[in-house]
């Protein structure tokens, strides 16, 4: 009796402690701004892939929306009509958010600034910057 | 040849739209401190500056206010709820979007990102990541 009580509260620990790394501080709706940043060798600034593909063509601003929703990781269009939806995989502990995007692993390393999260990819080729929708 | 020239006419007058985005940084700037997680061991890093400029209100522990005079080439640091300011020389690489200063003896060298209508400033070695908002008074 004891064991299947011992069992049953190590199954809700460590149920509680996968729910709550996957959801945490990113949780919830986010206006992602696609970080420009200078490369001298092009003597242009630089668009990411995923900027690229969401981007508001009518405003020309390189925004979009992410919403993180329990596993899943929506990109709604700016007027919340379509939606791309990913699984994603947040370590709260880390701070380490992985997803797969057209088919590729992208690792974003997840840096608070105030109310703000700044993301910033493995490779550092991509930031961007998140706030609160 | 007609098309050409008016491409060229055109070019001419919006020179802009050819190279990157500018950066205006004259004015008051409100400054978040980017907490940084560090992989190996899971402790908090925040950059050397964000130290030196650490408020005492809680609220506002990681963050504090950059204002640039961009003609007389000077920023000046101060604390929110401080009484007094830091000022320094900086220097402003428009072309390369970066900027350098020293302040107490550190050396900084930033690029000047740019994300919607804020600048997030990443430290060469990327040990620090600042965001800027502007404060529009």
């Amino acid at each position: 009796m004891k064991k299947k009580a011992l069992i049953f509260i190590l199954m809700q620990l460590w149920f509680f402690n996968y729910a709550n790394a996957q959801v945490g501080e990113i949780g919830g709706r986010w206006n992602a701004n696609c970080g420009l940043e200078y490369h001298p060798e092009f003597k242009a600034d630089f668009v990411c892939g995923i900027c690229d593909d969401f981007r508001n063509a009518e405003k020309q601003l390189k925004q979009f929306r992410m919403y993180f929703v329990n596993d899943s990781l929506y990109f709604p269009d700016m007027r919340g009509n379509e939606k791309k939806y990913f699984s994603y995989k947040y370590d709260l502990k880390l701070k380490v958010l992985k997803f797969k995007y057209k088919g590729i692993s992208q690792t974003f390393k997840v840096i608070q600034a105030g109310e703000s999260l700044i993301l910033v990819s493995e490779n550092q080729g991509v930031i961007l910057l998140l706030k609160r929708e | 040849m007609k098309l050409s020239l008016s491409f060229l006419v055109f070019m001419f007058c919006f020179p802009d739209l050819l190279s990157a985005q500018k950066i205006y940084l004259q004015g008051s700037w409100k400054i978040s401190c980017g907490t940084e997680t560090i992989l190996a061991d899971t402790s908090v890093l925040s950059c050397t500056i964000c130290d030196l400029q650490k408020s005492d209100l809680p609220k506002y522990k990681n963050q504090f206010i950059m204002r640039f005079d961009t003609i007389a080439s000077t920023v000046t640091f101060s604390k929110y709820g401080g009484t007094s300011g830091t000022t320094i020389p900086f220097i402003h690489f428009i072309h390369e979007k970066q900027m350098q200063f020293t302040l107490e003896g550190n050396y900084y060298l930033f690029s000047i990102i740019t994300a919607g209508n804020d600048y997030i400033l990443k430290e060469q070695n990327e040990m620090c990541y600042l965001l800027m908002g502007k404060i529009v008074k």
